[in-house]
């Protein structure tokens, strides 16, 4: 094909382009002005401008553009990225719609997060008229070929978007590597594991491709076979480090394994690759924090917060999150003015809440119990006090009492308010409660066993593992003495007593009863009476008090 | 004295790098309109503005694609790409260079599709072109096809070939050698054999080749990705 013939082509299609309607949207004015005239130049009459984000996404409730050419950079807060997120979750944009993000920049983090937001085009300033026809002559080649499968999928009717995919593949057709992409998505939803798992192998049979990889490692996360999934997702981001989505779907996985001290390692290397993404951030805030790692916790959260404003993803979650991680984190903070910024960042998260979320009444108590655990973590009761008092106030006229998913947040706050038994009372009841979900069992649980501060967390973790490393060498008694410390800090956690409990009964029987070892003993079972028989110690807790009972002659 | 670096050096590169393709991007349009727009002037003027323009365009990927290369920092990241598009959308930007200099050029290839940078391979294909371009008396041809070692992508010119002292130093340039004698010349055929080799496929890697065409006697470089 020579070159004379694609230009005659593009020529053909200014009539196409004419009935078109399209939307240019640009900070700086002569840039929207020439690429404007660039569409004109095409034949494409009707060409709306705008320079804000905002500006795009009203001009797309009022109108139905076949193009929108959108520039990174907006005026008014909202980047090209996050118009496109929100114009997709507000359904303003038909599957045959195209949207082209336009830009100038080179900076890897920015390009990265673009493309993972998936414009149907990506077009790098600057760019001569040819070339911006080239792309819209592609982008409508293809939409026409594609437009029956788009709509499908975005009706999400997998049923019958497959068979189509796979005639399309079976004849060899130009988008072929389209429709086994977005087969992987509909065998997923269809529950069609053979058919996945027969398309993916074929694939890499020929080549290892990192989309196939994907719906292997997509389909053991499915299946729940995690440790299959981290090794399919290790091999893919070895050899496609680019591959974001698997760096997110390995911490996931490392998360349901319980390594989630691998699983911050891997969020932190998908951060370096593409920091702009607000459900990254927010998984690093959460999964640091349970690592009890307050410092990347409260950078993460930050960022959330800050990628959350004029997007979609924007949730009050951010905001009381963020609230949590300071009141953690500012006892560590030495420095009086930072603390004090620090501080003042967490009252302007609470106002924050209540300014963009404060017409719904779970969100207000979320915020007032926020506001309260914060006042406790600062010493100040009186606050914590009467902030709970304001909760308790919002609860009691909530329609169907306090939902259920915010029992856990509510027990947290009474605990820190000072309320310890009546906070135990309703974390007790959650848990024992059949309809309770296993991750809110698994939340109060965790938190009836270690009801204290991130810090603490940590240090008694480490004193906890040393003494692990003595035990197994055998040092007994230096294992006692870094089991004691660690229950110091924590004295609720379930598999530290019995750790406890375990290395005195070895010690004894190597060198004899010892009565004020064997109360100890006693002591350390009595704190565990919280330990129901659905906890993953409760069987440890009985075999170790059985042998006390037996052996030692004690009464429970 | 010495000082703290005040400003992350990366971050001003892509900063500046940025603001040039935002100004490029207003004369390369400006320059488009008035091509279009004007009669009986010196065309031949504008082209050469144009041609300059493109140039400073590839220049400026490339030195920021060197600069990543030396931090072992660049990436690629390959997707399906169809081939003829991408020759097509280099093609596109030099279009008006291509037609007021005269120079025909003719692309032969099978329509296929190949994982590769796109982005990057357009720089790439792009330093080709303007290098083929330099050189042709009044061709240039592209072609590619899959080969089973991978896709083998060249372009070919009419011009009167390389010197064999040229084609030695660019041996010695991709067999790792240090450049001691930095020419737009040679960055712009390092950057593209570091961003061919960085393609890789079950273990094998991307290479380039310059040498002289057997039939045309011109200059011509392979670039195979696997």
């Amino acid at each position: 094909m020579d070159k004379s013939l694609f230009q005659a082509k593009a020529a053909q299609n200014s009539s196409v382009y004419a009935g078109l309607q399209a939307l240019v949207a640009d900070e700086f004015e002569n840039s929207r002005v020439s690429i404007r005239q660039m569409l004109q130049g095409l034949g494409i009459q009707h060409v709306d401008q705008t320079s804000s984000g905002k500006g795009v996404v009203d001009a797309c409730r009022a109108r139905k553009y076949d193009i929108v050419l959108c520039d990174f950079r907006l005026t008014g807060g909202k980047n090209g990225q996050q118009v496109l997120e929100e114009l997709r979750t507000l359904q303003l944009l038909k599957p045959t719609n195209i949207f082209i993000i336009v830009s100038a920049e080179t900076g890897r983090d920015v390009v990265m997060g673009i493309m993972e937001s998936q414009p149907d085009e990506y077009l790098s300033k600057p760019f001569t008229q040819a070339v911006l026809a080239r792309r819209l002559e592609r982008q409508f080649v293809q939409t026409k070929a594609l437009s029956t499968m788009k709509t499908l999928i975005a009706k999400e009717k997998f049923d019958q978007l497959i068979p189509l995919c796979v005639k399309h593949i079976e004849e060899n057709g130009r988008y072929a590597t389209w429709c086994k992409r977005n087969l992987v998505d509909a065998y997923l939803n269809a529950g069609a594991s053979q058919e996945l798992e027969h398309l993916c192998k074929t694939e890499i049979k020929q080549r290892e491709v990192d989309w196939a990889l994907l719906g292997l490692a997509r389909l053991a996360m499915a299946q729940e076979q995690f440790p299959k999934a981290v090794s399919v997702l290790q091999k893919t981001i070895q050899q496609f480090p680019q591959t974001i989505s698997a760096y997110d779907l390995l911490a996931q996985a490392y998360e349901a394994m319980g390594r989630l001290e691998e699983a911050q390692e891997i969020l932190n290397d998908a951060i370096k690759i593409s920091p702009r993404i607000h459900k990254r951030q927010k998984h690093m805030a959460a999964v640091s924090l349970a690592n009890g790692d307050p410092q990347t916790a409260l950078k993460a959260s930050q960022q959330t917060v800050r990628l959350g404003i004029n997007s979609v993803h924007e949730s009050p979650d951010d905001y009381i999150q963020l609230v949590d991680i300071v009141a953690e984190s500012a006892a560590n903070v030495e420095n009086s003015t930072d603390k004090k910024r620090l501080l003042a960042e967490a009252g302007q998260a609470l106002s924050v809440v209540t300014k963009r979320f404060g017409n719904d009444d779970s969100v207000k108590l979320r915020k007032s119990l926020a506001e309260s655990r914060f006042h406790a973590s600062q010493g100040q009761m009186r606050e914590a006090q009467q902030s709970l008092q304001v909760a308790k106030q919002i609860a009691s006229e909530l329609e169907g009492g306090l939902p259920q998913d915010l029992v856990v947040e509510y027990g947290k706050t009474l605990y820190s308010a000072g309320e310890k038994e009546q906070a135990e009372t309703i974390l007790a009841s959650l848990v024992n409660d059949q309809a309770t979900s296993d991750a809110l069992k698994q939340q109060a649980s965790d938190f009836l066993d270690e009801p204290i501060s991130l810090g603490a967390k940590a240090q008694a973790k480490s004193l906890n593992k040393q003494g692990l490393n003595h035990y197994s060498n055998k040092a007994y008694q230096d294992a006692i003495h870094e089991f004691k410390t660690a229950l110091e800090l924590s004295p609720r956690h379930p598999g530290l007593n019995l750790n406890y409990v375990q290395t005195c009964l070895k010690l004894m029987e190597a060198q004899g009863s010892e009565s004020h070892m064997v109360a100890e003993c006693v002591e350390s079972i009595q704190r565990l009476r919280h330990v129901t028989p659905a906890h993953k110690q409760y069987k440890r807790l009985n075999a170790l008090k059985e042998y006390l009972v037996k052996h030692y002659k004690v009464m429970f | 004295m010495s000082f703290q670096p005040q400003l992350p050096f990366q971050e001003v590169i892509e900063a500046s790098i940025k603001d040039m393709r935002n100004s490029l991007s207003q004369v390369l349009f400006k320059l488009d309109s008035a091509i279009a727009n004007t009669d009986g002037v010196d065309r031949n003027m504008f082209a050469e503005a144009q041609y300059e323009i493109v140039r400073m365009q590839n220049v400026i990927s490339q030195m920021y694609g060197l600069y990543l290369v030396n931090d072992d920092k660049l990436v690629v990241s390959a997707s399906e790409t169809f081939v003829l598009e991408l020759v097509e959308d280099t093609l596109a930007g030099l279009d008006a260079l291509l037609q007021q200099k005269g120079i025909e050029v003719t692309v032969q290839g099978e329509d296929i599709s190949w994982y590769l940078d796109s982005q990057l391979m357009e720089t790439v294909l792009q330093i080709a072109l303007l290098n083929a371009l330099r050189y042709t008396n009044n061709k240039i041809d592209i072609q590619f096809q899959a080969t089973s070692d991978g896709l083998l992508l060249s372009v070919i010119d009419n011009g009167r070939g390389y010197p064999e002292f040229i084609l030695e130093a660019y041996d010695a340039l991709v067999s790792g050698s240090s450049v001691d004698n930095v020419t737009s010349q040679n960055t712009g055929w390092l950057y593209c054999d570091k961003v061919v080799r960085l393609h890789t496929n079950q273990g094998r890697f991307g290479r380039t080749t310059l040498k002289n065409d057997d039939t045309t006697g011109g200059g011509r470089i392979d670039m195979l990705i696997p």
